[in-house]
């Protein structure tokens, strides 16, 4: 079998229009596994027992187990609750349920990495506890965390091709599609992969420059 | 909706079966993987462009692309080259490429820990530079590896349950045969889920384990704490 | 100043009262009983060496450690615990903790000025939040103050462009801000390179000279020789020493107090 481009040309519009629902349920799950790993931090700051160990339960089953087997919980577990939601959401709630086990450990690291100063400082002008996080922690951590963050996302670009098995059509979905049209695994594969390819290169670059500008803010 | 667990007591042996195949899968793909991340980290260490430029290509391949589509690329483009290939041979092949190349970081990285100071004072000592390797650098950079190394073997068998979508009868594979015959997929993906995170859990403690035996690992841990990657 | 009398302020009047405080930090016991009044208008220094608690007790007095014994009181209502019958006490509530930390200012020595915000942003943020004044009205005050500390063209830069003098001038301002009645400065020139440690004095004698009641925790005793009313000497956990500045520079009471300012010597002022 050999390598035929006009196949690649003529999937090349679906497969962009593929690949932009995977830039949109990655960023979607992004924004909402920050809600997640936010929740999670406060639950875990929040000195009430019971929900601690809950946090921690729930972070170590989110990092401990396949995210495949998660989505597919979710995605038969709201049906079989009697939510139907569209795939696209449920695709979206699976990834930030698990990103946000991921986040709160990158939050967990930023905080340790705030000189106590700065809490002391808000502390002295008897800032409250919601000032404090809100208007002092949160916005230094989320600045900190932004490299780290930044490869969670691709990483979620990636995973999100594991969404083709709930029928998201998504940037794998889509090739798989066409290939059960056209017969050309060769040609729809490879260019699915340099699809992600290029997507994860660029926010790698991204990456790494957050990663210097926040070197240079920590020095 | 109520939990039903006779789907999982009368498919029990289902599991167990899925369960052994896993871990011979990642046994298998994890040792062949650390082989293959060691050369590929040697090379990137090299001093010559042809040894380091493929390997530094072979890694950003693999850590820019889905595993699952890196899954469908062997099984069903590599055959259109004239080879035939199972799906045996294709998810160990997966899982080995795809292990090598995030441990091949690991090890670079921890090799890179080791202060430059520790291999000048085995050069001036007289020691070659492979004794110096093998006496110095392998022993001290063990504290440096087992951490990242620990999330990545993690990551490893995590992933291998996608391989259950090119039919290797591995545990998320005897799961959707559960489901198949009892359709309560609930109960039988929380099973799975117990079942990876027992394994999961195990390797952890295994891992940190060896951690503690390894002379240096408190200076380590400070400079591994921060930062690491997420690995699913 | 120099001539100013040795007055201890009578319980009533004071502003600070520490009475028997204690501080463990688990079986490290850094506090041991220590008692002060600060009355209105004072300026206390506390000099010591290194590790004998002066920090800590500045953190206790606006409750950043909570005390493990003993009692500290900001115009006689105590500080952070509520009294039960019985002796017993429990920690105040966190709103009421916070409406006496307003009231109390801190410089502390490494600054501690927020990086994500700008200078003025800094020092508006408390009086907002914490304060309720308005934007405006917060905004108009940040720009005196940060006059006053001589800092009128940085009110937009971001701490990380300031000098170390330039950031804890702009600490002295925020802590100003809330119209304290109290400050406690904890050697709020010892992260300072040389040349910068005059510009911060310069700003904090202003405050004396307007009237300022101040704890200060330093090692500049040609400061404290010339501002402080009384100098507190504390060794190991406990006041060794207490005198106006011209007894303890000149004649110190205690053996302890004789040798710290002759391992000194380069730096004492007389
Ligand atoms: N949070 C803490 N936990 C444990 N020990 C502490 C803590 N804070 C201070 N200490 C200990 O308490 C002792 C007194 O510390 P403190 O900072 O009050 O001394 P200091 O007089 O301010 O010294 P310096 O002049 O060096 O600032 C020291 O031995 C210190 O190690
Ligand atoms: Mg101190």
């Amino acid at each position: 079998m050999t390598f035929e481009p006009r196949y690649v040309v003529q999937a090349l519009p679906f497969l962009i229009r593929g690949a932009r629902l995977t830039l949109e349920v990655s960023l979607f799950a992004i924004a909402l596994g920050l809600v997640v790993g936010v929740l999670l931090t406060i639950i875990r700051q929040s000195r009430i027992k019971p929900l601690e160990a809950a946090a921690s339960i729930y972070i170590s089953l989110m990092r401990g187990t396949p995210l495949f087997i998660q989505i597919l919980i979710v995605y038969f577990g709201l049906s079989e609750i009697g939510v139907d939601l569209p795939r696209f959401l449920a695709g979206v709630i699976a990834l930030s349920l698990n990103s946000g086990a991921y986040i709160t450990e990158m939050i967990r690291g930023g905080l340790t990495a705030i000189p106590p100063g700065q809490r002391d400082a808000a502390k002295a002008l008897g800032m409250p506890n919601r000032y404090l996080w809100g208007h002092i922690l949160l916005p230094q951590v989320l600045f900190l965390i932004m490299p780290p963050l930044t490869i969670e996302f691709t990483g979620l670009l990636k995973a999100s091709a594991l969404l083709s098995v709930i029928g998201v059509v998504e940037l794998t979905r889509t090739s798989q599609e066409i290939i059960i049209g056209t017969f050309r695994p060769v040609e729809l594969w490879l260019t699915a992969a340099t699809f992600y390819f290029v997507m994860c290169f660029v926010l790698g670059a991204v990456a790494r420059r957050f990663e210097r500008v926040a070197a240079a803010y920590r020095a | 909706m109520k939990f039903d667990l006779s789907v999982i007591t009368s498919n029990w042996q289902l599991f167990a079966r899925g369960f052994g195949v896993t871990l011979v899968y990642c046994g298998v793909s994890s040792i062949l993987g650390l082989c293959l991340g060691l050369v590929v980290a040697l090379a990137r260490l090299s001093r010559s462009v042809w040894l380091r430029g493929p390997a530094v290509g072979f890694v950003e391949l693999i850590r820019d692309t889905p595993f699952l589509v890196q899954v469908f690329v062997i099984f069903f483009v590599v055959p259109a080259s004239g080879l035939t290939i199972s799906a045996t041979t294709a998810g160990i092949a997966a899982l080995t490429l795809y292990g090598g190349a995030y441990f091949s970081e690991s090890i670079r990285g921890a090799i890179l820990s080791v202060p430059r100071g520790q291999t000048d004072a085995a050069h001036a000592a007289g020691m070659s530079h492979v004794l110096a390797m093998r006496r110095i650098v392998f022993p001290q950079m063990m504290a440096y590896l087992i951490p990242p190394l620990t999330n990545q073997l993690i990551g490893l068998v995590k992933d291998s349950s996608v391989l259950s979508i090119i039919t290797v009868p591995e545990l998320t594979m005897a799961t959707q045969r559960v489901l198949g015959t009892t359709f309560a997929p609930i109960e039988a993906f929380s099973m799975a889920a117990l079942l990876y995170w027992v394994l999961t859990a195990c390797l952890a403690a295994l891992m940190g384990r060896l951690e503690h035996h390894t002379p240096t690992h408190r200076a380590a841990r400070q400079t591994t704490a921060f930062l690491t990657v997420a690995d699913r | 100043m120099a001539d100013t009398v040795y007055r201890r302020a009578s319980p009533k009047s004071a502003i600070i009262s520490i009475e028997n405080l204690h501080k463990r930090f688990g079986p490290l016991h850094v506090l041991r009983g220590i008692n002060l009044e600060v009355a209105p208008g004072e300026k206390i220094c506390v000099v010591g060496p290194s590790g004998s608690g002066k920090s800590t007790l500045l953190r206790c007095v606006n409750f950043l450690e909570e005390p493990s014994d003993g009692r500290v009181f900001l115009d006689g209502r105590p500080m952070g615990f509520i009294e039960e019958p019985g002796g017993r006490r429990r920690r105040d509530s966190e709103a009421n903790i916070n409406r006496m930390r307003a009231r109390v200012g801190m410089v502390f020595q490494n600054f501690n000025l927020w990086t994500h915000m700008t200078v003025v942003r800094n020092v508006v943020e408390a009086p907002i939040y914490v304060k309720g004044l308005a934007r405006e009205k917060a905004y108009t005050l940040a720009e005196k103050l940060l006059a006053r500390v001589g800092l009128s063209d940085k009110v937009h830069a971001y701490p990380s462009q300031l000098s170390g003098g330039q950031q804890q001038r702009v600490a002295i301002a925020r802590a100003l801000a809330m119209e304290p009645e109290i400050i406690l400065f904890d050697e709020p020139t010892s992260a300072l390179d040389p040349e910068l440690v005059g510009e911060v004095l310069e700003v904090m004698r202003d405050l004396a000279r307007d009237g300022m009641t101040m704890l200060v925790v330093t090692h500049e005793m040609g400061f404290a020789a010339d501002v402080a009313d009384r100098i507190i000497f504390m060794d190991h956990g406990v006041i060794v020493e207490e005198s106006p500045p011209e007894v303890f520079f000149q004649r110190p009471k205690s053996e302890r107090a004789t040798q710290f300012l002759a391992k000194l010597s380069s730096r004492a002022p007389v």
